[in-house]
């Protein structure tokens, strides 16, 4: 690239790092948060469902993120989806997430005679949808810092254009790890990388078998095959195998990211 | 931090921030997207979104579902994987009523 804005992290040169592994280059954007906060279903004895719906104000639907407990103890966050199910611990929950024009909306539903119980859950708007006229700026600071993409006007750039702008955090890279799960029979599978971060970050997955040239983000659920999904605690980002029949001699190969982005604790 | 750029939001000192809290910090990657866009219309069927990158990317893929204007991030497509053959597959299930505009992001930050 021959304009533009690339910084290394500290000891690595700056002109040779590749892109991959550069902290940040103009070349690219960054998630732009645009709105964040926690969530809170609180189920009454014999309730099966609640929604929490967020307004976002943006006149389009929006990317977003959302991340929550699998039970009511506290302990093990998953990164939900549209139209999740529960994985473990939570019998007949599930979960519809979806943005709107005018809100995101989770519903949780879970089954009959269940007791009184609160979840708690994290979510993120962004704002970097690539809307067909992404020239709207939704968010005048004036003060700050705002990075284009090369050849683009910083100054009269709409938001979703610019590479990076101080109005808006976005996700900070913790710890990138590598990780192989070999299968044994039907046995369960857990891999467990430690973070140590104290809190319950935000944190994305994917996985490919060895005779496979895919990548799939997780959770991947197929009935047949049984279930992939990943969770994390305040110390650990924990990833799960149960396949439902013997897959034979099968290992999967798997690359986490655990974000610095704070969910919970 | 002796070294390093870290930049925060109006109203939070940068030096005192923690990380957590930063727009930006050298101290740490920036989750970067390599390409992002709208797909042309998805029938039911498979769909594949191209890419340049010579491994598998990371990549998030939202689209409509549902009732008209709900756009959901995609896990409930039978089948949604990257290759390294320069391009995402998407295969969306026969129930696939219409075809949808299928809007993706491709991270640079994962690789197999």
């Amino acid at each position: 690239m021959s304009i533009g804005l690339k910084v290394s992290r500290p000891t690595k040169p700056v002109e040779t790092t590749d892109n991959k592994l550069i902290s940040y280059s103009s070349e690219f954007i960054s998630p732009k948060i645009l709105k964040e906060g926690p969530l809170h279903f609180d189920f009454a004895l014999n309730d099966t469902s609640d929604t929490v719906t967020i307004a976002h104000g943006l006149g389009f639907p929006p990317t977003y993120a959302v991340y929550g407990e699998v039970d009511d103890s506290n302990e093990m966050w998953q990164h939900w989806q549209s139209r999740g199910f529960f994985t473990d611990l939570a019998p007949a929950r599930q979960l519809d997430t979806y943005a709107d024009s005018y809100n995101l909306s989770i519903q949780m539903l879970r089954g009959d005679g269940l007791g009184a119980a609160t979840y708690r859950g994290y979510y993120y708007i962004f704002m970097d949808i690539p809307i067909r006229n992404a020239t709207k700026i939704y968010k005048q600071e004036k003060v700050g810092i705002k990075i284009s993409q090369p050849r683009i006007d910083a100054e009269k750039a709409g938001d979703v254009q610019l590479s990076l702008n101080s109005a808006y955090k976005t996700f900070k890279v913790f710890k990138e790890y590598d990780f192989t799960m070999t299968f044994s029979g039907t046995n369960v599978i857990t891999k467990r990388l430690s973070h140590g971060l104290g809190y319950w970050p935000a944190f994305e997955v994917g996985i490919r078998t060895a005779d496979s040239a895919r990548l799939f983000p997780l959770p991947y659920m197929v009935n047949s095959d049984g279930a992939l999904y990943a969770f994390c605690t305040k110390d650990e980002l924990v990833i799960i195998a149960q396949p439902a029949s013997d897959p034979g001699a099968l290992s999967i190969e798997g690359k986490a990211i655990i974000f610095y982005d704070q969910l919970a604790g | 931090m002796p070294i390093g750029i870290r930049i925060s939001p109006a109203g939070i000192d940068a030096e005192k921030a923690a990380i957590k809290d930063l727009v930006y910090t050298s101290e740490a990657d920036a989750f970067k997207i390599h390409k992002l866009g709208i797909s042309a219309k998805a029938k039911a069927g498979s769909y594949d979104i191209d890419h340049d990158l010579r491994y598998k990317p990371f990549f998030w893929i939202f689209s409509e579902g549902g009732a008209a204007g709900q756009m959901r991030k995609q896990n409930y497509f039978a089948d949604i994987s990257s290759t390294d053959f320069e391009e995402i597959d998407v295969a969306t299930p026969n129930s696939t009523p219409d075809p949808v505009d299928l809007y993706y992001y491709i991270f640079i930050n994962i690789i197999l």
